[in-house]
């Protein structure tokens, strides 16, 4: 197996849940162990994949980080797939318990988890890549730091309001934004180790990579 | 002259010496000793331990309802003061031991009291199956093992100035290490008016099951209020206090919009977060019931004749 399949491995959490619930293991209950897990999932494959692009500007330069940074579309996809599988197991439970699903979709609670949802929908159509060329990707995918705070909010109601948690995962995220933020501001001809453009077309625009 | 061998003072013959099996053993017979003493200077110590036995007589009343599996109930508990994850309590609780208990009925009352669990216990154990209906839409059947709360307020004899009883849980950050985190007002306080105390479905209970209670269910005793939310059945008691004002509770200082004094079970009524018109049933995965006002305990309307339940949540 090539290096380049590394984010295959994302899907053993999937795998796991699937024994558990083949198994029996779901505990009490099984929506709400499905629920958790999926979302809890889907945040920390979102912070590894965001985490890559500060950390490969504030490391020194390493070609490991470098080539991580440069294919974390699959693992940002990943992130995708367990937000969609925490959607899914609500819209089921919804649906396949009768309950009020308009007025439920209404809560301030859903809508922030959903409106990060969206976020990360527009995000996985547009790294297709046939429209990856066509498109502003590199701009489009910067959208993803509005979703951190969204998923604060949906974790922070979930944990009776009490921020901690979700601070304390996205936190860090949010810091190592900032350094390398400071860090460009400061010094602007330093950039990201030179790395091959796998897409020449995909309007990653050099002047604005920040 | 030969000296005579005389033997110097403290020469002791081999009879007298210690025998050497009690030698060897002598850290054996220091433990047994010193085990003996403490018991006899706290001979009322010894308490039951949860999962213990607890003989209780079936209340023929409230047998109506068929129980969940005792292995979900004792495995899926909301009790923040070990873990705010309901299924990660039980293992917590595992190798707890808990300190001895008293508890306290104080304030407004002819005769404030500390008594022993023994000593509530003596007032007549009973077995009642109710419905219990978590704010987290879902509910699970429970027998409980108790006494009827309006017994114990009886011995302590209300003054009439007293309206509301205030109930307050142990405050042990060793034994709680959810008690570590700020983020709670503790100790857990909870609240009822003297009226809903006294109603005869207001219940104490120390065992489930017709057992002790498991740490994360509560032990060694804790309220059940079945027609209120599970997190008004406030768990691990130590002081019943009655007061002339509505007591601030632990929940609604947190969240005044989710959750209210009463916290009265009431489909009408939604969570900020989701609908309370219908609830999982605990162990099934799609599974649910339409929740009924007052969880199905119609007998309690008459408490609430003439306030607002939309004002009052």
């Amino acid at each position: 197996m090539k290096a380049k399949a590394y984010p295959y491995l994302f899907i053993l959490p999937f795998f796991a849940i699937l024994a558990q619930t083949a198994l029996g293991d779901l505990g009490a209950n099984p929506v709400e162990t499905i629920s958790h897990f999926t979302g809890n999932w889907a945040v920390f494959v979102l912070l590894y994949t965001l985490a890559l692009g500060p950390l490969r500007y504030l490391l020194p330069p390493s070609k490991l980080l470098s080539w991580l940074a440069r294919t974390r579309r699959a693992p940002g996809l990943w992130a995708f797939f367990y937000a969609q599988l925490h959607l899914l197991i609500w819209l089921l439970d919804q649906i396949l318990g009768g309950q009020e699903l308009a007025k439920n979709l209404s809560k301030p609670f859903i809508l922030w988890g959903l409106a990060a949802d969206f976020i990360l929908l527009i995000l996985a159509l547009t790294s297709l890549k046939a429209l990856q060329r066509k498109l502003p990707w590199k701009k489009i995918h910067r959208f993803v730091w509005f979703a951190l705070p969204l998923i604060g909010f949906h974790w922070s109601l979930k944990e009776e309001g009490d921020p901690q948690k979700a601070l304390l995962w996205l936190g860090p995220l949010l810091l190592l934004y900032g350094l390398r933020r400071l860090k460009l501001k400061q010094n602007p001809l330093r950039r990201a180790p030179p790395a091959r453009n796998p897409y020449p077309n995909s309007g990653r625009d050099d002047k604005n990579s920040a | 002259m030969m000296k005579q061998f005389s033997p110097p003072s403290w020469f002791l013959p081999d009879s007298a010496a210690t025998d050497e099996s009690l030698y060897f053993n002598r850290r054996a017979l220091l433990k047994a000793a010193g085990l003996a003493t403490t018991s006899l200077a706290l001979p009322s110590l010894s308490f039951a331990q949860p999962g213990d036995p607890l003989a209780s007589k079936t209340n023929p009343k409230f047998q109506q309802l068929e129980p969940t599996a005792e292995k979900l109930t004792t495995s899926y508990n909301n009790f923040y003061e070990f873990s705010t994850q309901k299924q990660e309590v039980k293992e917590l609780c595992a190798g707890v031991t808990l300190p001895p208990w008293q508890v306290e009925i104080t304030g407004l009352a002819q005769k404030p009291l500390t008594l022993d669990l023994d000593q509530i216990k003596a007032l007549g154990l009973e077995q009642r199956v109710y419905r219990l209906r978590c704010v987290e839409a879902w509910s699970m059947i429970v027998p409980w093992d108790g006494v009827p709360l309006a017994k114990l307020i009886q011995l302590a004899n209300p003054t009439s100035k007293a309206k509301y009883v205030a109930f307050v849980s142990l405050e042990d950050k060793k034994l709680f290490p959810g008690q570590r985190t700020s983020y709670y007002p503790w100790p857990y306080a909870e609240g009822l008016t003297l009226p809903e105390a006294m109603h005869e479905l207001s219940f104490l209970a120390f065992g489930c099951y017709g057992k002790e209670l498991p740490i994360q269910n509560g032990a060694p005793l804790r309220l059940v209020v079945p027609w209120k939310y599970g997190f008004k059945s406030i768990k691990s008691i130590v002081r019943i206090t009655l007061t002339d004002h509505q007591p601030a509770t632990l929940w609604n200082q947190i969240q005044p919009k989710e959750y209210g004094f009463y916290a009265n079970v009431n489909p009408a009524i939604d969570h900020p977060r989701w609908s309370q018109s219908s609830e999982r049933v605990l162990g099934s995965w799609f599974q649910r019931r339409p929740t009924e006002l007052f969880n199905g305990y119609p007998e309690v309307a008459p408490l609430y004749r003439g306030l607002d339940l939309k004002h009052n949540f």
